[in-house]
């Protein structure tokens, strides 16, 4: 399985060189070959268990590859499945504790201001617990709109319990990320609806 | 550096704040502390001789148990919720926010019974509390420690806590020794505080290292 390497001016933000992974015996995908450049949206895409979060988090370094070697250049955004959301804290307190953790804190205002695209600026005093599950996903991708975020993003379904103008919304984000030298690797089970040309990996048979 | 020292604040702030938010995650270990030595008049007969004799080693023992009490949701809910995976890519030594985390957890489940014991050692007749709050003071981070190092390991078993305790329970017997001593006053306690002291220092050293490649291996 193999990405075309772009012939792009910038040297990669991320490069993968025949990893292969397995979940206990059973291989999730072999030869995964790859170069991302600045600029550039790659679409990870596979049926349920063919290893798309798998790959994700071992860009991440979260886990090691069985074999072969990932290289990460810059600086990531991991929003995972799970994106350490805690019930008890407000939605505010989450996203400026998430950005503080990530070790680039950010004001209130700078906080509420990354709220408003994703429509949680009215809501910013709630705790977690009381949102909706597509709420929660809004709070997490909040950290898109948030000023110093890293210039390589990993999304694990992005859309996820999103409405349709959210989606689009989330699409015009990553397309501006783009736009501005930003690299985004991410998986969906639904096109985005991006203008960009979006590179795609398939994991798994097609 | 300073973005170490902003993640580090952070994951600080956000574990206080998280866990002072659920009074029953840090208010058990205090209230089993204290209905156990309810209890220890009860059992034991309310002879002031006897039960001023017994309170230091039964005061630890209940601490000791009581910091098992928390041990199974130590880690599990940050691995569910995600956190533990923001933690790992936070720019910050994984040892690092793992003592982090344990010292939050002493602060807010340990230190208070460190703070309460002496008054309930004061009511079992015991006229000089201090070298009990000073082992106690001493001994419950070597136990958080363990505890760390002991929930990180269970956190995929399915009988995670009766796992917990068997595993636990052989390597906290040299602080619950060195505890009891120093807390009994007399000719040893000073000893037995320094040796307290070395045990915790050893635990400071390795025991974060531990845990972090223990949930690694977790969250791989």
């Amino acid at each position: 399985m193999s990405l075309a390497l772009a012939s792009l001016s910038a040297p990669p933000v991320l490069i993968l060189q025949r990893v292969g992974q397995s979940r206990g015996a059973r291989p999730l995908f072999e030869e995964v070959d790859l170069a991302l450049h600045p600029g550039q949206l790659l679409w990870v895409q596979g049926a349920n268990g063919s290893g798309k979060t798998s790959l994700l988090r071992l860009i991440c370094g979260l886990s090691a590859p069985r074999v072969g070697r990932v290289h990460v250049e810059r600086e990531l955004l991991y929003i995972g499945h799970r994106p350490g959301l805690k019930d008890v804290l407000s939605v505010i307190e989450q996203l400026r504790s998430s950005a503080a953790l990530a070790g680039r804190p950010c004001t209130e205002g700078q906080a509420l201001a990354a709220l408003a695209p994703v429509g949680l600026d009215d809501a910013a005093g709630l705790r977690l617990a009381q949102l909706s599950e597509g709420q929660r996903r809004r709070v997490a991708l909040a950290q898109l709109w948030l000023p110093r975020v890293a210039p390589l993003w990993v999304l694990d379904e992005p859309l996820a319990a999103l409405d349709a103008a959210m989606a689009d919304r989330i699409a015009q984000r990553l397309d501006r990320h783009a736009d501005e030298g930003g690299s985004v690797v991410f998986t969906s089970h639904q096109p985005l609806p991006m203008k960009r040309p979006v590179r795609s990996l398939h994991l798994g048979r097609p | 550096m300073g973005a170490t020292l902003q993640a580090a604040a952070a994951l600080a702030r956000r574990e206080w704040s998280s866990t002072l938010r659920q009074p029953a995650e840090w208010l058990t270990p205090l209230g089993f502390v204290v209905g156990v030595a309810a209890m220890f008049p009860i059992g034991l007969g309310p002879e002031p001789a006897r039960l001023r004799e017994l309170a230091p080693g039964l005061l630890w023992i209940a601490a000791l148990l009581a910091s098992l009490l928390a041990l199974p949701r130590l880690f599990a809910p940050d691995l569910a919720d995600g956190s533990l995976e923001q933690w790992w890519l936070a720019p910050l030594p994984r040892p690092l926010a793992v003592a982090l985390k344990l010292a939050v957890h002493w602060a807010l489940g340990s230190l208070p019974l460190v703070l309460v014991t002496p008054l309930l050692a004061l009511g079992f007749g015991i006229e000089n509390p201090t070298p009990l709050a000073l082992s106690l003071l001493l001994g419950t981070p070597a136990l958080a420690l363990l505890g760390g190092l002991g929930a990180a390991l269970v956190l995929h078993a399915r009988a995670g806590a009766g796992l917990l305790a068997l595993l636990l329970l052989p390597l906290e017997v040299p602080v619950l020794v060195f505890g009891t001593a120093a807390a009994q006053g007399g000719a040893n306690a000073q000893t037995a505080l320094l040796l307290l002291g070395a045990w915790l220092a050893v635990l400071l050293a390795l025991a974060p290292w531990a845990t972090s490649a223990a949930l690694s291996l977790m969250l791989d």
